[in-house]
């Protein structure tokens, strides 16, 4: 091309965060993301590596070229699309009418399919410049045109001519208050939909399968989440600089995320639970010592709060805010150690977050003394069945059959079941979930795990880039892992065998479709076919038999009779005397 | 407050101060260093609290790794936490002690130092495991007696708080965490002087927390890691200096002053050996009586290896010194020299390129100690002397004979510092025979009720049952840093009779030594059952046979375990300031004191035993 004498160009390259970031996002964070971070000095940089959260926000990365577009008309508000998104980029909220005076032009609002909210307004809206275009959130739509074929409630459309006009309506969309979660259900898809995520914007992979799972955490019990990370995939897009995905509601609470190292993750996590149990404790020693000038009612209140539901928390934390305002008026060592100590008195959720590769293999000594400890955390694994993040090497997680590194002749060994070796112990929560095979039963899942008073462990399929398919089908590939039997949805609940019956519940159904016609869709499975057709015949049906094994190992489980249902012998003491 | 000293081992000293200043405990348990752990545990079950009222948690984990990594995750959460561990157990803790040091993050470990598992594995003391950790980022505190295992924990423990930089606390494994010795305790007021609440808080302050959420443990790129690393710098510079204030906070609390290095000596002495760990008591033995000799000689312990205080290390020696010998517990094979060594060299080297007008010393570098091979005075001696010669043996051993290398000095093994007035008893026993146990008892009898020092150290072999067991039990006016076996015993028991075939028991026995023979024979009967080496010397060394046949009558009092006797006769021999019956009556009470909780029937089976044995001595 011929260069013109003149620069001309009327617009300049975008500042890397935009000026109302916050100054360490702008200082730091923006001279990484900008690519100059050799320039940062020594000052610069934080002492101890801590980084503040919430900061994935102001790194638009505009990587996608088609972003989905919301029919209003057509939309059902499932809330599908709005769960499955790996990168939390379609979110829903229901809101006051009154509050779109001030809505750009082409913000989109629909009426509310909840009865009990027929008043006010819903939108389903797009973050364009955050989104990755993997197209789950289309996949998913159950919404269809019947005029117009292949048009459903969300459709991908070109991102460049939307984008100024969208991320003015997501801008709009943010500002709109949140809705109030105690006024929603939070088992249903539809209704957990409308919580606020406080995982956002990764650097996943587009399409993820582990991000959703992740997110979905967040919206449950995000404001009082303290999540051990395993290295992997989950702590490089959740922790890899220059920004993070986790971040905050507008009480500035949300995730405190860390990681320790690849092989002691579960540990790490019992460690958190240690020190939020053992703070908890001092401070009711603290307290009891302070009752006389903290006054009997709110060191009770403090005391014996029941905090097993989030409106219990909620008033809980107004009591520490109480507290808070009178221990600044007490000068003693105990007031200034209780209110260096008091968000303790506020329950916490500490969850256990990591790969296969972690859970299966070099943390599986340390997770199966976790689950042992009997203490209250929760383990959610992300099986990709692979080490996804080193490229794909194959872990006690890998499905016979498969082609992995590490296994290029196809695994021959079956997954090792990891559910039945935690479920061995009786008293830890299991549950085995594929949102795309059962996406309320993953939310019962997590609801249930966070209840339970003890070790809880949810093991999520997660479809991943390394299985070798266009994951914009990855929900339907979860499903199909369902339907073969491949991947039984279970949960095995301590507190139903507490009450006398089965704790082991198997929620999927018989297998109705052979392995082959869910694991050929995947690639991984199918280059053995391809190099080595004859053990690819073998293995394949090794593996048939190793689902069929384990449905019947499954079902025989499910169907066992429970405490009550059981006879219990009774001591027989003799006439005349205990024995000798 | 006047402070009743107790007699008690290096790891629970450590165990004691580290339990009343933690909240989380993560254990797993690793000779030497367990009994740490299960002091802990025990405590917690009995209610023990903290010094701010708080019972901690002590939680076991499936391995040093999981305890290391469940630490790391209750500090981070702002609790005070703590762990106890050695040899492999440290090297699975690496991997998270980089983590927690380079989050700034305050931490003690408290590591009995136990060798590392090479051509084999060995349980005993060195420094091979702590030596393996020195790149983590921890600082490293060295203690040397069970005094300082007790004191310089409190350091450790106020210092993290204070610095930010995680503490490694170590001392060696066996030869001073199972040594018993008499210490004056710290009590709890002595840890809330010394422990500041400022520092307490900032720690909680910092925790991970929902409300107000950070991140920490992110992945860093080539653009930035390398700057962030250098950040902590500046703790780094300033921890020396806050662990001198702790440790002269310390010394008014208590009394007992500690540096950095700490120099013993004379002040213009010309050849200086150092050391950290055990070994120094040794040393110091020597010290003492090369300088009585008239030799400029002197010795320099290093408490604080890292961060490593040069500006304290030279202002500690001796200007005049021409000559030093830096021993190293620890071999690494293929390198220049082991570590110690090598940052001494680097820092005078450093000084002298910066500062060339000063003349270098000789120095040279040796080890010993392995496996917590015997390291005596006589040994220092050889080092000492070494360092006289023109062309001194740099890379020497000491307390080996090398003919293959040829890396070994000789020493002179008549060499002895022992105190004339400090009594020295061997105890020949058998692993659950009570000997030990029975020993220990006699340690806090003379410890607490007397204005004696005491010391015992415990050999065994390594049968789970049946082993055989060697008291070494010295007692006296004089503090006792004796940090190696007795070689010149004034009394010598054998508890059990067919030792006395395999073993030579008077092999260490000093001339006029007393011997005190467990017999099942009258006494009369007895010379012809000693073999020809124990009659040669027997008479050699003027030794006085006591006799007595406790194990007839220990069967006919149904009592299986008659040692608590010898006891007695040994303390009615060798301390004569106390009465008899007072002897009886503390001896009856320590008896109660340990066997008590196992019940009455075997409190009375004891005492029947003392009783009996009194009145069954003969000479």
């Amino acid at each position: 091309m011929k260069v013109p004498e003149k620069v001309s160009a009327t617009f300049d390259v975008l500042p890397p965060v935009p000026a109302r970031a916050p100054a360490f996002v702008r200082e730091v964070v923006g001279t990484i993301i900008a690519g100059n971070g050799d320039a940062l000095p020594v000052s610069a940089l934080p002492i101890d590596g801590t980084f503040p959260t919430a900061t994935a926000q102001w790194e638009k990365r505009n990587i996608a070229q088609q972003i989905p577009v919301w029919d209003a008309e057509l939309c059902i508000q499932c809330g599908k699309c709005v769960m499955v998104c790996p990168h939390a980029v379609i979110r829903a909220k229901v809101y006051d009418s009154l509050l779109l005076s001030n809505a750009p032009p082409t913000f989109k609002t629909a009426q509310p399919c909840w009865r009990e909210f027929a008043s006010l307004r819903y939108t389903l809206q797009v973050a364009p410049e955050d989104c990755t275009g993997c197209r789950l959130c289309v996949e998913i739509c159950p919404a269809k045109s019947k005029s117009e074929v292949k048009h459903k409630a969300i459709n991908m459309e070109m991102q460049a001519p939307l984008r100024q006009q969208e991320s003015a309506n997501w801008e709009f969309f943010l500002s709109l208050p949140e809705f109030d979660r105690e006024r929603i259900s939070h088992t249903q898809v539809k209704d957990t939909q409308l919580l606020e995520p406080l995982f956002e914007f990764s650097g996943a992979c587009a399409g993820c399968g582990e991000t959703p799972y992740i997110k979905l955490l967040t919206q449950l019990f995000g404001d009082r989440l303290l999540i051990a990370n395993a290295t992997g995939c989950s702590s490089i897009y959740g922790g890899n600089l220059p920004t993070t995905p986790y971040t905050v509601n507008r009480e500035g609470r949300g995730p405190a995320w860390s990681n320790s190292l690849f092989e002691d993750n579960a540990e790490f996590g019992l460690g958190m639970r240690l020190a939020m149990d053992q703070q908890a404790v001092f401070a009711h020693h603290l307290l009891t010592q302070l009752s006389g000038p903290l006054g009997g009612v709110l060191v009770t209140g403090l005391r014996e709060a029941d905090q097993s539901k989030e409106a219990g928390i909620k008033a809980q934390r107004q009591r520490v805010a109480e507290l808070k305002g009178k221990l600044a008026g007490i000068d003693s060592a105990e007031a200034r150690a209780l209110l260096a100590v008091a968000d303790a008195l506020v329950r916490k959720s500490v969850w256990i977050v990591g790969g296969d590769g972690w859970a299966y293999d070099i943390g599986a000594a340390g997770l199966d003394h976790v689950l042992g400890s009997g203490r209250n955390v929760n383990l959610l694994v992300l099986d990709t069945e692979v080490y996804s993040n080193t490229g794909g090497q194959m872990s006690k997680a890998t499905p016979r059959g498969s082609v992995a590194k590490f296994a290029t002749g196809g695994k021959q060994t079956a997954k090792k079941d990891l559910a039945m070796e935690a479920i061995s112990y009786g008293y830890v929560y299991v549950a085995r979930v594929a949102m795309g095979g059962g996406d309320t039963h993953t939310i019962k899942a997590f609801q249930e795990a966070e209840a339970h008073d003890g070790p809880s462990l949810i093991i999520a399929y997660s479809h991943c880039i390394a299985h070798g398919y266009d994951l914009g089908f990855g929900l339907n590939q979860q499903k199909n892992a369902v339907l073969s039997g491949y991947w039984p949805l279970v949960r095995y609940n301590p507190a139903l065998r507490l009450a006398g019956k089965n704790p082991f519940q198997l929620d999927s159904k018989p297998p109705s479709i052979p392995l082959k016609q869910y694991a050929y869709q995947e690639a991984r499975y199918t280059m053995l076919a391809q190099s080595d057709p004859k053990a690819a015949r073998e293995l394949l049906r090794a593996a048939q038999d190793d689902v069929e094994r384990q449905w019947r190992v499954y079902s025989s489980r499910a169907a066992m009779p429970g405490r009550a249902e059981t006879p219990h012998p009774v001591e027989t003491v003799k006439e005349g005397g205990e024995g000798k | 407050m006047d402070r009743v000293p107790i007699i008690l081992d290096g790891n629970e000293a450590a165990a004691s101060v580290a339990y009343r200043l933690s909240e989380v405990i993560a254990i797993y348990p690793i000779t030497p260093s367990s009994p740490m752990g299960e002091w802990a545990d025990q405590w917690r079950s009995e209610g023990k609290k903290n010094i701010w009222g708080a019972v901690p948690d002590v939680v076991e984990m499936q391995s040093e790794g999981g305890a290391a990594g469940a630490l790391h995750g209750a500090l981070e959460t702002g609790v005070l936490g703590t762990t106890f561990t050695a040899s492999q157990g440290l090297l699975l803790m690496i991997p998270n002690m980089f983590k927690i040091a380079g989050e700034l993050t305050a931490a003690v470990i408290h590591v009995a130092a136990r060798t590392v598992a090479t051509h084999a594995l060995s349980i005993f003391g060195d420094h091979s495991d702590v030596m393996a950790a020195r790149s983590t980022g921890f600082a490293m505190l060295a203690s040397n007696s069970v005094q300082e295992a007790h004191d310089l924990a409190l350091i450790a423990h106020a210092a993290t708080l204070e610095s930010r930089i995680p503490f490694l606390h170590f001392f060696d494994g066996f030869r001073t965490s199972h040594e018993v010795n008499k210490i004056i305790p710290l009590l709890d007021e002595d840890l809330r002087a010394i422990v500041d609440e400022r520092f307490v808080r900032q720690h909680r302050e910092r925790a991970l927390s929902p409300d107000r959420p950070v991140l920490r443990g992110s992945a860093q790129n080539p653009d930035v890691f390398f700057q962030a690393r250098e950040a902590a710098n500046p703790f780094y510079r300033a921890c020396p200096q806050i662990v001198q204030d702790v440790m002269d906070r310390f010394a008014k609390q208590t009394g007992r002053g500690y540096h950095l290095f700490d120099y013993v000596g004379a002040p213009d002495a010309e050849r200086v050996v150092m050391l950290m760990g055990s070994g120094a008591g040794a040393a110091g033995e020597c010290l003492n009586a090369l300088e009585k000799a008239g030799e400029k000689v002197g010795l320099l312990k290093v408490r604080l290896y890292k961060p490593f205080a040069l500006e304290a290390f030279f202002a500690a020696l001796p200007a005049t010194v021409c000559g030093i010998a830096v021993l190293d517990r620890t071999k690494e094979p293929g390198s220049v020299g082991e570590p110690l060594y090598q940052d001494i060299v680097t820092a005078f080297m450093e000084r002298q390129a910066a500062n060339g007008a000063r003349p270098m010393p000789r120095i040279i570098g040796g080890r010993y100690g392995l496996s917590s091979k015997e390291f005596t005075p006589a040994m220092v001696k050889a080092v000492f002397d070494e360092l006289k010669k023109p062309e001194p043996q740099n890379h020497f051993t000491i307390g080996i004979r090398d003919d293959v290398t040829h890396t070994s000095l000789d020493y002179d093994r008549a060499f002895s510092t022992e105190d004339p007035r400090t009594v020295r008893a061997l105890f020949y026993g058998l692993g659950s025979d009570g000997t030990v146990g029975a020993n220990k008892n006699s340690i806090k009898i003379i410890g607490k009720g007397t204005n004696n020092y005491a010391q015992g150290y415990f050999v065994y072999d390594s049968k789970k049952a049946g082993a055989i067991t060697v008291s070494h039990v010295r007692f006296g006016p004089e503090q006792i840093a004796s940090t190696y076996l007795i070689s010149q015993a004034s009394f010598v028991a054998c508890h059990q009779f067919p030792f006395i075939d395999r073993i030579d028991v008077l092999s260490a026995a000093e001339p006029g030594a007393t011997f005190l023979l467990n017999a099942p024979f009258g006494q009369e009967e007895i010379w012809s059952h000693l073999p020809r080496q124990v009659q040669t010397n027997h008479h050699r060394q003027e030794a006085q046979i006591l006799s007595d046949r406790c194990l007839r009558r220990g069967a006919g009092s149904g009592h299986g375990q008659p040692h608590q006797h010898h006891h007695a006769n040994m303390l009615f021999r060798h301390q004569r300031r106390s009465a008899r019956g007072e002897a009886i009556a503390a001896i009856k009470q320590a008896i109660q004191e340990t066997y008590g909780k196992r019940g009455e029937a075997v409190v009375q089976k004891n005492f029947a035993a003392v009783d009996q044995a009194l009145s069954h001595l003969h000479q």
